[in-house]
């Protein structure tokens, strides 16, 4: 499994935004994008999910397992994304906001099951029935990012996934979420503006 | 469904009855001073600055016209503001009236003038809802003669008793094009089994107005002086009569006409102005009116094509004649009368006989009337579409108001989808 | 900020503003309820003005004799819950479909004129195109060479479905405005991104995740479209059928009835068509209820969607056909407005000023009354409406829950009316209005339309009212150190817009307004509306054709002068675009 970035070149009012991005992500690697407000970081995740809006020119190649990206609508790229925001949709309970996720092609009992599985994952067994409003922020946080996982994504981009997060649920909830990461073994392309949240020093990018 | 209808019947009765008795002595003993001893000089002079609401129904842009021109006239010559509240449905004027009156407005009324015949006149007056006797005392009436045109005193069967003043004649008569008529080759129907016959050669191709539009109720009892036995019981009230027996021929012939019908007789057109569109657009071929002049002006207004013409049945056809009252509690009754009297001059009527302005048959009779004023109605052009007074053959008397009720119940029981 | 009182030494201001609030509501609500409760003793046989003065359930039994009084019910209930259904999709169909893409700017474009333009004028040009020898049947004539109108049901048809047809014109717009302002208070664009990013089409996600949370939001305004168009008498007497009519023209036939004693049974029908709005409004709740529990593992199936590009033109479609209908209703009334002959199945008629001519003598008195009304019930309850406002924000600001209760409470009564049957408690109104000798006067007709025009225009401001950021006002207030002062130039100039809008939107509602002038007129003040109505029973197209245009071109007048005043203003003598705009 792999995400590859090829030439990418994204401009707006014909100011160029990113300059010629090449980046090779594997299964399992956490590539980190870092740099100040409005230098594009999240235009190129914009582009990499297909939601980047039509004001922008773009030139370059996203790849995800060989398979070209660029025409394809976002609903069929496969491409997870985690928002600083956990977004839990209020209408639905834990579990649901879980279910919401699977593919469809599973049982009803297979379906159970996963979520099941997946709120063990995040040491929340028994939440399944509660309203999302009622959990804590490293929760909402957990299973928002389970709910992703869920989808069975083939990369996973990360927007800012921590900076909502008070300082001691952070380290936790980075750990949480690059075990993950290679657990599952996917590419994850990762923007923040926190050197601290970098788990690997030498996958970054550096926009200006 | 007999029985239901009976139980309405009666239950509205008793409810009439009772606002009669507990109301009628007032009015009666209020009416009886008024009129009479005033001179008509001085009702001129304090009729000077009133403001006539005039309710006439409104759906007719000639008739609109020509209430304005009166407007103009009462204003230029009297100092009358008079103005035209455009109503729907004469039968919402009385019931206004009559709310006012049970409520207690016994003055400052909201209508000062109102354009009635037939069954809203009888429920005015049985309810003691107008001014007067007035009409008798205008100085228009003397061109009026009763024995020649016995319904300017007799509406309905109902004494006018000079509570209203004739304004206008009426007589049913059928509106056909000719041009349409000749492409389909056929002829206009001479009597009521023809029409049938006519409507099952044209389906879906004749309609009459919704009753209880006027023109609707007229069309049914047109029929129904044409179908029954003896035609003589209709003009008796209806509660002397068999009604059942009276109507069976008109029921038996109507479930037979209906599904031939425009739209197979589930719906019709609201009144007979709304047939007029549809006769123009060929949606139909016979339209009906009332007033024998209104094809003619209806051409003159680019409504109706110069090729419709107008036809009555052989046995001949309803007319009546049309009214002007004034409510019991207007403030302005002065000027209303002045108004009224102005409306019932030969000018005015001759203005209004004039198939460009209106084409309403005049109510004054010749034999009354001086060589100038004659003149006025000898000049006027019949119009093309007209019949003259010779064709329009026998004029057939409206069976006696309380027909009416009975027939609008009795078609809704049994024509409602 | 608003502290149009001092704070007291004894009472505390948030006591007075809230009495004050309290007295706005009262004085409003209060002919509403007197109106529904004076309807009720005549339903049952006491009517002391009319001269029934003994209970009795005897109109309750002619109620049920009626002929075809089950027709009538049932038609009004078909008529209004499916064009309120299919509002509701067709609305949620171009939002989801539109938001966020360039064609929701056409639709927005459109919504202002479909939504200022009267029922009846609408109902008149969408006649004229629909009708046997209509625009419709002669353009197809020309090819199939007819030479007479096609005896079709397109408009009055026994089904309701040509007032069906005009309800949706008229509601869906109003719908996807409520909508579009609901919409803007959730997550969208995020959740469009997220669930994309699951793997759901986007018809799917506005479905499944939007959905749910933007329907309680709308509630309300779905109901009053209910209400409005099962007791809807003016386009129903234009478009609606006609034997037998639908229920509420039926209480306005027995209204006008000069047997009194149906006096009492149009009480009683009032007091049906009260219970049937309710128990249709109780249908919707319920069904919502149960589809709610219902759907909830459909929710989380997992179906990403199929068809969304199929659903997607369909509702587009369907906008367009609505648009087109409006368009093509207008230019017919247009063309027929300055017709001399024009017979089917003639596309070409000849030309004439005639009409025009004609009725302008007669058109001036209801336009000046329409113009008079209007304008003073639109200054009116936009004054009141933004007393009320400024009281709700104050009292928030002193104590945050009785701030809460009082908005609350704010916005219950403003739907009273508009959820009501107008029908039922109108003519309770003109009952009273009867006894105090009060028809007939142009204040009287203002004052009724004021129930009207007051909760769209409050409904309408309190939005843009709650997104106000106080701290310009509280910034303002240091600076100036007048209250007066800060209101009008900061919040009012922030506000600019919406108070335009707001106007403009209050004229429209005013204009369009039937039975209320009807009710509080006597015949004596006439609108351009009550003329158009009484007009239709003439049939005269050309007549028809001038007064629904003029009656289309009033409340248009004064969207275009509200649009105007909200971008430009004078300055030096001079115009100059506003800074805000």
């Amino acid at each position: 499994m792999s995400l590859i970035l090829e030439q990418i070149d994204i401009s707006l009012d014909g100011q160029r935004l990113l300059d010629k991005i090449c980046c090779r992500v594997d299964g399992g690697e956490v590539v980190s994008v870092l740099g100040p407000s409005g230098c594009g970081k999240s235009s190129l995740l914009n582009l990499i999910c297909g939601t980047l809006p039509n004001s922008f020119v773009f030139s370059g190649e996203v790849i995800l397992e060989g398979i070209v990206l660029n025409n394809l609508p976002s609903y069929k790229r496969q491409v997870g994304i985690q928002f600083q925001d956990h977004l839990l949709f209020p209408h639905m309970t834990v579990g649901e906001n879980l279910a919401f996720a699977l593919p469809v092609n599973y049982k009803k009992s297979e379906r159970q099951e996963r979520v099941e599985q997946a709120l063990v994952d995040c040491e929340m067994l028994g939440f399944s029935g509660q309203n999302p409003s009622m959990l804590s922020g490293g929760q909402k946080a957990r299973i928002s990012l389970m709910r992703t996982l869920l989808s069975e994504p083939k990369a996973l981009l990360l927007d800012e996934p921590f900076s909502k997060l008070d300082t001691t649920l952070r380290s936790s909830f980075r750990h949480f979420v690059f075990q993950q990461i290679q657990s599952r073994r996917i590419p994850a392309l990762m923007v923040t503006h926190d050197e601290q949240d970098i788990p690997d020093k030498r996958r970054v990018i550096r926009l200006a | 469904m007999k029985k239901n209808m009976s139980s309405i019947r009666t239950w509205s009765k008793k409810a009439t009855s009772a606002l009669i008795m507990a109301t009628v002595a007032f009015i009666g003993s209020a009416s009886d001073i008024e009129a009479k001893t005033v001179p008509w000089q001085e009702i001129v002079e304090q009729s000077k600055g009133q403001t006539v609401y005039f309710n006439a129904w409104g759906g007719s842009e000639q008739i609109n016209d020509y209430i304005d021109w009166a407007t103009d006239q009462v204003e230029k010559r009297y100092g009358i503001a008079l103005k035209h509240v455009k109503v729907s449905d004469t039968s919402s004027v009385v019931s206004r009236v009559l709310a006012e009156k049970v409520a207690g407005r016994k003055s400052n009324g909201t209508v000062d003038l109102v354009w009635i015949n037939g069954e809203n006149f009888r429920s005015m007056k049985q309810n003691g809802l107008l001014f007067g006797p007035f009409a008798e005392d205008l100085p228009s009436f003397q061109g009026v003669d009763p024995q020649e045109k016995p319904t300017t005193v007799l509406d309905f069967g109902e004494p006018a008793d000079g509570l209203e003043a004739p304004w206008g004649m009426a007589q049913l008569v059928f509106i056909y094009d000719t041009d349409t008529f000749s492409r389909k080759q056929t002829t206009p129907p001479a009597n009521a089994s023809e029409l049938l016959e006519f409507a099952r050669k044209h389906k879906g191709r004749v309609t009459y107005p919704l009753p209880p539009d006027f023109v609707g109720t007229t069309f049914l009892k047109q029929l129904l002086s044409e179908l029954t036995p003896e035609p003589g019981v209709l003009l008796k009230p209806v509660s002397e009569a068999d009604f059942d027996a009276v109507t069976s021929p008109l029921w038996r012939y109507l479930d037979e006409l209906h599904p031939l019908l425009w739209r197979e007789g589930e719906t019709f057109p609201a009144n007979n102005l709304a047939l007029t569109p549809m006769l123009d657009d060929g949606e139909i071929l016979l339209s009906m009116t009332f007033n024998p002049a209104y094809a003619s002006s209806a051409i003159a207004s680019g409504e109706l094509p110069e090729t419709v013409r107008t036809y009555v049945h052989d046995a001949g056809t309803l007319g009546n004649t049309h009214f002007l009252a004034i409510p019991f509690n207007s403030d302005s009754t002065e000027a209303a009368q002045v108004v009224i009297n102005f409306l019932l001059s030969p000018e005015a009527q001759a203005h209004k006989a004039n198939p460009d302005v209106w084409g309403d048959p005049t109510v004054l009779s010749m034999s009354q009337l001086n060589g100038i004023e004659r003149k006025r109605f000898s000049n006027l052009p019949l119009g093309p579409a007209t019949l003259s007074p010779e064709a329009l053959g026998k004029v057939l008397p409206e069976p006696h108001s309380s027909w009416v009720a009975e027939l609008e119940e009795a078609w809704k029981a049994r024509y409602r989808q | 900020m608003s502290p149009l009182l001092k704070s007291g030494k004894w009472v505390s201001s948030g006591a007075v503003s809230s009495l004050l609030a309290l007295g706005l509501l009262v004085l409003f609500i209060l002919p509403v309820l007197a109106g529904v409760g004076s309807i009720m003793l005549p339903a049952f046989g006491y009517m002391p003005v009319l001269g029934f003065e003994t209970f009795s359930f005897s109109s309750w039994q002619m109620l049920l004799e009626t002929p075809a009084l089950i027709q009538m019910l049932g038609l009004s209930l078909w008529t209004s819950a499916s064009s309120t259904l299919l509002s509701l999709i067709l609305a949620f169909g171009v939002i989801c479909f539109a938001w966020g893409t360039p064609f929701w700017h056409k639709v927005q474009r459109w919504l202002a004129p479909l939504m200022a333009v009267p029922h009846v004028a609408l109902a008149f040009g969408v006649m004229f195109v629909l009708m046997p020898s209509g625009l419709m049947a002669r353009l197809i004539a020309v090819f199939a060479g007819w030479s007479f109108p096609p005896d079709w049901q397109t408009v009055q048809d026994s089904y309701g479905i040509s007032l069906i047809l005009l309800l949706v014109i008229k509601e869906t717009p109003f719908l996807i405005f409520m909508m579009a302002a609901a919409v803007v208070q959730l997550p969208v664009s995020d959740t469009l991104r997220l669930g994309g990013s699951l793997g759901y089409q986007s018809g799917v996600i506005w479905l499944k995740l939007i959905w749910p949370r933007l329907y309680p939001m709308i509630r309300l305004p779905v109901y009053t479209v209910l209400a409005f168009s099962i007791s809807v008498v003016d386009v129903a007497l234009v478009i609606g059928p006609a034997n037998p009519p639908t229920f509420a023209v039926q209480i306005l036939q027995w209204i006008y009835d000069p047997d009194l004693a149906n006096s009492l049974l149009a009480a009683s029908g009032s007091v049906l068509l009260l219970l049937l709005v309710v128990s249709v409004i109780g249908v919707f709740y319920l069904t919502e209820w149960v589809m709610s529990r219902l759907l909830r593992s459909w929710l989380v199936n997992g179906h990403r969607g199929r068809f969304s590009i199929f659903w997607g033109s369909l509702s587009r479609k369907a906008w367009h056909g609505l648009v087109m209908l409006f368009l093509a209703g207008g230019s017919a009334l247009l063309v027929w407005s300055f017709v001399w002959r024009w017979r089917f199945p003639s596309l070409w008629p000849d030309w004439s000023l005639r009409s025009w001519e004609r009725a302008w003598d007669c058109m001036s008195e209801p336009i000046v009354n329409s113009l008079l009304i209007g304008v003073t019930a639109t200054l009116a309850a936009n004054t009141i409406s933004v007393i009320l406002l400024e009281l709700n924000d104050f009292q928030q600001q002193q104590s945050k829950s009785a701030g809460k209760w009082l908005s609350l409470l704010t916005r219950g009564a403003m739907y009273i009316p508009l959820l009501l049957p107008q029908m039922t408690f109108l003519f309770g109104v003109q009952l009273l209005l009867l006894q105090w000798g009060a028809e007939g006067h142009w204040l009287t007709v203002t004052g009724l339309h004021l129930l009207f025009v007051l909760p769209y225009c409050f409904l309408g401001l309190s939005g843009p009212w709650q997104h106000y950021d106080q701290r310009h006002s509280l910034q303002g207030l240091l600076l100036s150190r007048s209250w007066l002062k800060t209101f009008v130039q900061v919040k009012l100039g922030v506000l600019w817009r919406p108070v335009m809008a707001s106007l403009a939107l209050g004229f429209a509602v005013s204009i369009a307004q039937y039975l209320p002038t009807l009710f509080a007129s006597a015949g004596r003040v006439e609108t351009v509306t009550t003329e158009a109505v009484s007009l239709v029973s003439g049939g005269n197209r050309r007549l028809i054709g001038v007064y629904g245009l003029v009656q289309m071109l009033l409340p248009f007048i004064f969207y275009v002068m509200a649009f105007f005043l909200s971008y430009w203003t004078i300055k030096n003598g001079c115009f100059a675009r506003r800074l805000n705009s």
